[in-house]
């Protein structure tokens, strides 16, 4: 079986106005199909970057990614991409911004998507909204729809960058357990970037951590918690272990 | 209901102001031909509007021509700056060059060059009117957050795609805003075109009843005026809320979450 992911040797060097900026440098890594792999690091480590670079929105300098044994180029079918802001279309409907994503893509049918993106906007409780407007949602619920939005045309590999940066703590949690659920009936491949360690520990199968600038694999941490894992399950001495662990190797990287 | 009342209050700061007006102009005795009162005002109009209309029909057909052109010049002229760097790197030095000329100082030009007809009258207003819709239309296609860019690109969207289905109604609120001021620019400009040499329209009158120090008629012509700018301002309103309801319901929606 092919890895959902395959990462080698990548790097990675923005030119800039005044010299370069070296974001990535010898990042190898891959992910099975359906893990749930997050990526951690201090800020600026180049996270955002690897997310757009399995995207095919930046190119590499070095070395090369594939996704679903692909070999990325360009942008491509495999992917779904929830970004930290929801990205919605304040002229579209709830139902036509998830609509989007197939009406651009070739070769969908769109009237049988249709069909499914009412599906998915049951499956995110946002039954009765596909007719409203992006403001007329709140912040988690415009998520959620961004999140549709990245399923519709049934990618295998979903990217997450911060999806949940922009919401409440509250809305967080609720956030996370939803999103276990969705992951766990629609048994996607997912990376998933964030800052928070604490939201990283409980989605994860495993997590990265990256080395701060220019950003490379610190240390790959498998996170041995049963599923579905509860809001209680934070309170468990092996989720704090986890925590402690990861926050250290932060911590040599010059984080907090 | 609220709105109701909302009207209320410039209505009433109208209202009270006329009635200071009137009242000024009783007590004082000021003579009619320095400052007429309103009610003398509202009865010139009653008493002459045909006449007025006759004027403001004239007016408001340059201004509506001087407009349209406008619209069907700025829209193009947009698109290609946005769509094509060199046509960006061309046209822009010219426009911004052109705009930094007083239009009012270049109009007595047109009199001589197209004589005493409509299109003179027609230019000015065009040329006043262009510069607004133009650069307001360019920002809405320019402006746009670069994760909306970065997700139509992850979704394989062509340039062209990416053009119609997120750059242009992207635009279209800050179009608006454009035209809103572009059709009061219009009014403006076939008014100075009248000034120049005419014989009809509400700028022609304002002159003619300047000349003859009838006040009464300048002000009635002025009120014409006023409305009229009022009526291509609503016009022009009218239009948004129809073609962007998504943007006029959100606008208004924010404006109650704010003032409350």
């Amino acid at each position: 079986m092919t890895d959902a992911i395959q990462v080698k040797g990548c790097q990675l060097i923005y030119p800039m106005k005044d010299g370069t900026i070296h974001a990535l440098e010898d990042v190898t890594f891959s992910a099975t199909e359906g893990e749930f792999l997050s990526i951690v690091g201090p800020s600026g480590c180049g996270k955002s970057t690897l997310i757009k670079l399995l995207a095919g929105l930046l190119p590499t300098t070095k070395g090369e990614a594939r996704v679903e044994g692909e070999l990325v180029r360009g942008p491509h079918k495999n992917v779904g991409i929830v970004f930290q802001n929801a990205v919605l279309l304040a002229w579209r409907t709830v139902l036509r911004n998830i609509m989007l994503q197939v009406e651009v893509r070739k070769g969908f049918d769109k009237q049988t998507y249709l069909g499914k993106a009412m599906e998915l906007i049951k499956l995110a409780g946002l039954d009765g909204f596909q007719n409203r407007f992006p403001w007329e949602l709140s912040g988690g619920m415009q998520q959620r729809v961004s999140f549709c939005r990245a399923l519709i045309h049934d990618p295998p590999l979903l990217l997450m960058d911060e999806p949940f940066g922009a919401l409440d703590a509250m809305t967080r949690d609720e956030m996370n357990v939803w999103l276990q659920r969705i992951w766990m009936e629609k048994t996607k491949t997912v990376l998933f970037v964030t800052h928070d360690i604490s939201e990283a520990v409980f989605l994860s199968d495993r997590v990265m951590v990256l080395s701060a600038r220019p950003g490379t694999v610190k240390e790959i941490i498998k996170v041995d918690l049963p599923r579905p894992r509860k809001l209680e399950t934070t309170e468990r001495i092996e989720f704090m272990q986890y925590i402690t662990r990861i926050r250290k190797l932060m911590h040599e990287e010059g984080f907090y | 209901m609220s709105k109701f009342k909302d009207a209320l209050y410039p209505l009433g700061a109208a209202l009270g102001l006329l009635v200071i007006w009137q009242g000024s102009v009783y007590v004082f005795s000021i003579p009619d031909y320095l400052l007429p009162g309103p009610i003398l005002v509202i009865g010139e109009i009653f008493s002459r509007w045909s006449f007025l209309l006759d004027h403001a029909l004239v007016t408001l057909y340059e201004t509506g021509v001087g407009f349209g052109a406008a619209i069907l010049f700025a829209i193009p002229i947009s698109v290609a700056v946005v769509w094509w760097k060199p046509v960006e790197k061309t046209v822009m030095p010219f426009m911004v060059f052109l705009q930094t000329i007083p239009k009012i100082a270049v109009a007595p030009l047109f009199i001589i060059w197209f004589g005493f007809g409509y299109f003179p009258k027609m230019l000015t207003s065009f040329l006043l009117a262009y510069f607004p819709i133009v650069i307001e239309l360019i920002t809405g296609l320019r402006d746009i957050e670069p994760e909306v860019l970065d997700l139509s690109k992850s979704m394989s969207a062509k340039p062209l795609q990416t053009f119609i289905k997120i750059r242009i109604p992207n635009s279209l609120p800050y179009m608006f805003n454009g035209l809103k001021l572009g059709a009061l620019l219009a009014l403006v400009g076939a008014v100075i075109g009248e000034f120049l040499g005419s014989s009809k329209g509400l700028g022609f009158l304002v002159i003619y009843a300047n000349d003859r120090l009838d006040t009464t008629l300048l002000f009635a012509d002025l009120v014409v005026l006023l409305l009229l700018g009022k009526l291509t301002f609503s016009v022009v309103e009218w239009v948004e809320r129809y073609a962007i309801s998504w943007h006029v319901v959100m606008r208004e929606k924010e404006k109650i979450m704010f003032s409350t």
